[in-house]
């Protein structure tokens, strides 16, 4: 860029020069369209390759995976969503990339919690832990081909937006769980729910000693809790006490006879 | 099960009754078992004490046991071998013969079942016991054969070493012929025999 | 006829909700589903073919009995380690869902109190049965129902030891479908499989 000259002149001159800037911007901006498009047109194929190489690697290890996921963020792109129809293509950008194996896998591992989310549904009323969704997995043995992250488990339902809210991903404290009916929570059934993370079962003391909150409403919510199937109640103890059913999905063995 | 016509022969009927009387025996063999070894350990005790003659009645009932299962399987074996004849129709008469035989058989084993309790009279210094150990070796007379009482000699020789570790029985008893070689027997005596108290009382301590 | 290898009981054994009647009707028929499925692994295990609800419930006086033969299963409804049991009534509740699904029938004759667990039905031994027949072609055969379960030819077969009474009902199942005539005396029957 020349010097600005001081005066009127060197203003004009600076309009003049930021508009042929701005046209040669323009020009050099078609100019590096072309380049970026072409770039990019590199880029993919070279993903492509990469993938068809270590396809095996991607579809068993979540590192990988994860990777892949990132570098399709950075250049704006979802990688399960079905790409724009401007590319011609159908099915995702993974399928068109991959050659459909790590779609495949995602669209696997879908059915797969769908299944667990259904056979458990009767006894955690339609919620159920990440963790545990992962536990449900190893405990139906079938392999997935390799390690199933928490993280695999998120992407998976997230490809199942398109069937509507039925499947969604809620957080209670700081753990995602995953929601299988249209009931949503409300704060102090959540605040339950947190609270019941600790120790596996709260008791209504319990809520009114570390929630403060008076009997009856820690009642309303572990009934409410208790009426969804989200909770069962052990009356055996001196009182009752409202357990989390993901307890009973864990992987270890319970005790011998 | 009322059907009209039975597909079941009366060559059917016999296998079963054959079949049902193996069943028993194969129940009794096992059950018998408890006896015998009862008796082969009652006669081990009786060596301790240097009472030759009980331990010969015991291993004699145990010998006579044997045979009387070893009897029945033979018999089985070859009834087993004429039920499974085509013809039966012509040799049945036969086979009911040897049936009923079997069945006999059966039935003085199942009277040796008794029961165990008796085992232990074989034992015993009550007139009860002396008049049933009497009443055994009686029944055992001549059911006996010479080459099973040799066998039983043999027995009975081979767990007094066991008993005495080897060294012979040096010291005779009141009012019994001192006997270190097994003989021949050809008949069976049963002498009255005084045993001194305390020695009786010991033996029960023994077997409690 | 115990087995050497203990009873590994499911995750649900050790929640102590299991053992209390849910109320909520899908929760509760998750658990019913959840009982039903250890009582007849239980019994499968243990080689258990009656249970006696009463004896199974009750506790008995000496804290460290194992589960004997017979009809006791006194680890099956108590967990003594986690202190709680289910009450009679809740058991029956179970044992009347596995009646209705054809796992459960009360023993003739009894009050109700004992009653047959079918970890395999009259007609799944019938099978067993049938099967070892066709495969030591004794077919046209008679045998009698002692040796099927007390012979040395049967050792290793499914049904060998199994409970009298059940081989008699499986083989009736047999029978029905004129697959096999029973006959003999009482106490020495025989079958003849066609």
């Amino acid at each position: 860029m020349s010097r600005k000259p001081p005066g009127l002149a060197s203003l004009t001159r600076h309009r003049l020069t930021s508009a042929q800037f701005s046209s040669h911007g323009s020009a050099l901006r078609s100019t590096n369209a072309q380049a970026f498009e072409t770039q990019l047109a590199v880029f993919r194929s070279l993903l492509q390759q990469f993938a068809q190489t270590h396809a095996k690697d991607i579809r068993s290890n979540p590192s990988f995976r994860a990777q892949f996921a990132r570098m399709c963020a950075a250049i704006g792109v979802d990688p399960l969503l079905a790409s724009s129809a401007k590319d011609g293509g159908g099915g995702s950008v993974w399928s068109q990339l991959l050659g459909g194996t790590v779609n495949d896998f995602y669209f696997e591992l879908a059915v797969r919690v769908v299944e667990v989310c259904g056979r458990t549904r009767g006894e955690n009323g339609g919620l159920i832990e990440v963790r545990k969704v992962r536990e449900g997995l190893v405990a139906a043995g079938k392999g997935v081909g390799g390690e199933v992250t928490e993280d695999d488990i998120l992407r998976a339902v997230a490809t199942l937006k398109p069937l509507g809210s039925a499947y969604s991903v809620i957080r209670v404290g700081s753990k995602p769980y995953i929601r299988s009916v249209p009931k949503e929570l409300n704060t102090d059934q959540s605040a339950v729910l947190e609270a019941v993370q600790v120790l596996g079962y709260v008791s209504v003391s319990m809520l009114m000693v570390n929630l403060r909150w008076a009997r009856a409403r820690a009642q309303t919510a572990v009934e409410d809790l208790l009426g969804e199937g989200m909770l069962w109640v052990d009356r055996q103890s001196e009182e009752a006490e409202f357990w989390s059913p993901g307890f009973m999905l864990e992987s270890e063995e319970g005790g011998t006879g | 099960m009322g059907n009209t016509s039975s597909r079941v022969t009366a060559q059917d009927k016999a296998i079963l009754d054959l079949k049902t009387q193996r069943d028993r025996l194969h129940q009794y063999q096992r059950r018998i078992t408890v006896l015998t070894d009862r008796e082969t350990a009652i006669a081990r005790a009786m060596l301790a004490q240097n009472d030759k003659k009980r331990a010969l009645l015991a291993l004699r009932r145990k010998k006579y046991q044997e045979t009387l299962l070893a009897k029945t399987d033979a018999q089985l074996a070859q009834l087993e071998q004429l039920t499974s004849n085509v013809e039966f129709a012509l040799i049945q008469k036969d086979v009911v013969f040897g049936l009923q035989q079997g069945t006999r058989v059966l039935r003085e084993i199942h009277a040796e079942m008794g029961g165990i309790e008796h085992v232990e009279k074989l034992m015993g210094d009550t007139a009860d016991a002396i008049a049933y150990q009497r009443e055994v070796n009686e029944m055992l007379a001549g059911q006996i054969s010479n080459q099973d009482e040799d066998e039983v000699e043999d027995e009975l020789a081979a767990l007094e070493a066991e008993v005495n570790g080897g060294a012979k029985v040096q010291q005779p008893l009141p009012s019994v012929p001192d006997t270190q070689l097994p003989e021949r027997r050809e008949g069976l005596e049963t002498p009255e025999r005084e045993e001194p108290p305390a020695q009786a009382e010991r033996r029960e301590a023994m077997l409690a | 006829m115990s087995t050497t290898t203990p009873f590994f009981f499911p995750r649900e054994y050790s929640f102590p909700p299991f053992f209390t009647r849910q109320t909520n009707l899908t929760t509760h028929h998750a658990q019913l589903i959840k009982w039903a499925a250890l009582v007849l692994a239980y019994c499968r295990h243990h080689r258990l073919f009656k249970l006696s609800l009463s004896s199974a419930i009750s506790d008995p006086l000496s804290s460290t009995a194992e589960p004997t033969s017979d009809t006791t299963a006194s680890d099956l409804f108590h967990n003594r380690q986690l202190n709680r049991r289910l009450s009679l009534a809740d058991a029956r509740e179970v044992l009347d869902f596995l009646r209705r699904d054809g796992r459960v029938e009360p023993v003739d004759g009894t009050t109700g109190d004992v009653v047959w667990v079918y970890w395999r039905t009259p007609e799944e031994w019938a099978g067993l049965v049938e099967a070892w027949v066709d495969e030591t072609a004794q077919r046209g055969g008679v045998l009698t129902l002692y040796e099927l379960r007390e012979g040395d030819a049967t050792r290793g077969a499914e049904f060998h030891g199994m409970d009298a009474d059940l081989l008699q009902k499986a083989l009736g199942v047999l029978v029905k479908r004129g697959k096999a005539q029973i006959f003999g005396q009482e106490d020495s029957l025989g079958v003849k499989f066609f």
